[in-house]
């Protein structure tokens, strides 16, 4: 059975806050409400909801997709939630476009939200709980010490210098100045970077994105649907190809200098999307830019790799030398990314895919891209640094 | 069918403790801050949507049907009397441990609102669905849903 084609055709974002007035479900009825808008239908147009939120620890509701139903909008609809941790944002509109792909439903309502400013005394409390409760959590981890860990195996690995990986939060955090949803776009040099305060050598403050409150919701569409409502292909992205992994549990058995999760689930999508070809030269031809998860510096680099743009450590010396600039040869997170915008964890996935439809559609204002792009991606991770969700969008034109 | 191996029946010889170390600073969200500051002054603010009539109390930022929202909108103030939907009376906490005084919890439709609300019923012997029921008021309220004791018969 082949599947059916699928479009986003429109996108809603709050601002991303370090402490919204708003609950959860008002955040995401903003999004929610804002994308059905964009794309000129009502709720009443809507056959499905899918609700994207990580850990339920954060905003402190269990259940949290039933307590976001109502603001969601999927209130006596099919409605479901994803969970991959960080990866959600991601997985997201993957289970939207297989709900309509499939035949199952025509235009479905995706949104993602967290509010993380909710839990006391801060996020990392609620991650401690993620590790193994015999082995690991009596030394108190946190997410922090173990990107620590991983950071210095990459860096140790490749003889990566730090410079080149501060090379990242300059950059996003510079591209962030441009995004109206953003909390910490700032001015920066690799200076600043490394004499940031140190959390766990060698990540530094400047190294990983703040925690966040947000949303950010997406409409997306059959073909034929999209005809049926008159919407113009120019504001249409279709999802080319779609992929997932989820590697062991256990973290420590991993290498942790490369995610071989994230090339899984980048081959599945690249092969959907029919790309056989998966060398970096072909896929920077291939890709006019990409969207990997930065909730960290050296992440963005870790993950251009796994995702085949870049050999094998080489794309922190890329990133130093502008290449991945958003007016370089291979412009990467031009949305300023989880480091500049914030990371509302599953919205700031969902902030990653909605800057590749809105690159794709000519609507990134100031962040728009300086060149003709016809295809991005948007990458996410998460679990326990053992899932890769990637998704593969291109232009409503492009055939 | 079991596993050949069966661990399951021996008791367990170490165990380690822990817990969630969280706890959570809510916000009470857009409308939210509009209906405690009503109950601040002891009174029920509800809202009613223009597309559906339906009136909302406690009041919510939008309708979860027609999907407008209702924020922009003047909210109404309810009179001080409503109706019992369901009641309960509770024996037992949430450890399964007697309670020292058994208590009424129940729905109450306020008049003029579409939704119900859930509170405690106070100074009631004998409740029964369709009871005429009003608020009793904290004497000192700061914005809290125990600004309502509780709600007794009229």
């Amino acid at each position: 059975m082949k599947n059916r084609k699928v479009g986003i055709v429109s996108v809603g974002l709050t601002k991303f806050m370090r402490r919204a007035k708003e609950t959860p479900k008002e955040l995401a009825y903003y999004a929610a409400k804002t994308a059905l808008d964009e794309a000129g239908i009502t709720r009443r147009d809507v056959d499905a909801a899918i609700i994207g939120s990580a850990p339920d620890a954060f905003d402190g509701v269990h259940q949290k997709h039933e307590y976001l139903t109502d603001g969601a909008g999927g209130v006596n609809l099919p409605t479901m939630r994803g969970y991959v941790g960080g990866g959600t944002g991601v997985f997201s509109p993957i289970q939207g476009w297989y709900s309509i792909a499939s035949g199952m439903h025509d235009v479905v309502l995706v949104t993602t939200e967290e509010k993380m400013s909710s839990v006391l005394p801060s996020a990392q409390a609620a991650f401690n709980t993620i590790f193994d409760n015999m082995i690991e959590r009596p030394l108190g981890p946190n997410l922090v010490w173990i990107f620590a860990l991983e950071m210095r195996r990459y860096m140790e690995t490749y003889g990566i210098p730090k410079e080149h990986i501060a090379a990242v939060s300059v950059k996003n955090k510079g591209n962030a100045l441009d995004h109206p949803s953003a909390m910490l776009g700032q001015k920066l040099t690799i200076e600043d970077v490394l004499n940031s305060e140190v959390l766990a050598e060698p990540v530094h403050l400047l190294d990983i994105s703040p925690v966040a409150d947000g949303a950010v919701s997406f409409v997306m569409m059959s073909e034929e649907k999209i005809k049926e409502f008159g919407i113009s292909l120019d504001d249409v992205a279709w999802v080319e190809g779609v992929g997932w992994n989820v590697d062991t549990t256990m973290w420590t058995n991993r290498d942790l200098s490369y995610p071989k999760y994230v090339e899984k689930a980048a081959k599945q999508a690249y092969t959907m999307a029919g790309q056989k070809d998966h060398s970096p030269e072909t896929l920077r031809k291939w890709l006019s830019f990409a969207e990997p998860y930065d909730p960290f510096n050296y992440k963005e680099l870790h993950h251009l790799e796994g995702l085949q743009l870049f050999e094998k450590g080489k794309a922190p010396l890329a990133a130093y030398e502008g290449v991945t600039a958003r007016d370089g040869d291979f412009p990467v997170t031009p949305s300023g990314g989880l480091l500049g915008v914030g990371n509302p964890i599953a919205a700031a996935a969902g902030m990653k895919v909605a800057e590749v439809y809105l690159q794709l559609t000519g609507k990134a204002e100031k962040r728009q891209i300086p060149k003709d792009v016809t295809r991005g991606l948007a990458q996410a991770w998460g679990d326990l640094m053992q899932v890769g969700t990637v998704i593969i969008l291109k232009g409503g034109r492009v055939e | 069918m079991l596993p050949k191996k069966r661990t399951m029946t021996d008791a367990p010889t170490h165990e380690v403790r822990g817990g969630f170390p969280v706890h959570y600073h809510y916000t009470v969200g857009i409308v939210g801050e509009i209906f405690f500051n009503g109950l601040k002054e002891k009174k029920l603010l509800a809202v009613t949507c223009d597309e559906c009539s339906k009136t909302y109390f406690p009041p919510r930022m939008y309708c979860e049907d027609c999907f407008v929202e209702l924020t922009d909108k003047e909210f109404k103030v309810l009179e001080q009397e409503g109706t019992i939907e369901s009641f309960t009376k509770t024996y037992k906490d949430h450890r399964g441990d007697p309670l020292s005084e058994p208590y009424y919890l129940a729905l109450i439709k306020i008049n003029g609102a579409d939704t119900v609300f859930f509170h405690k019923l106070v100074n009631v012997d004998e409740p029964k669905i369709g009871m005429s029921v009003k608020p009793v008021w904290s004497d000192s309220p700061k914005a809290s849903l125990f600004d309502i004791i509780g709600f007794e018969p009229v």
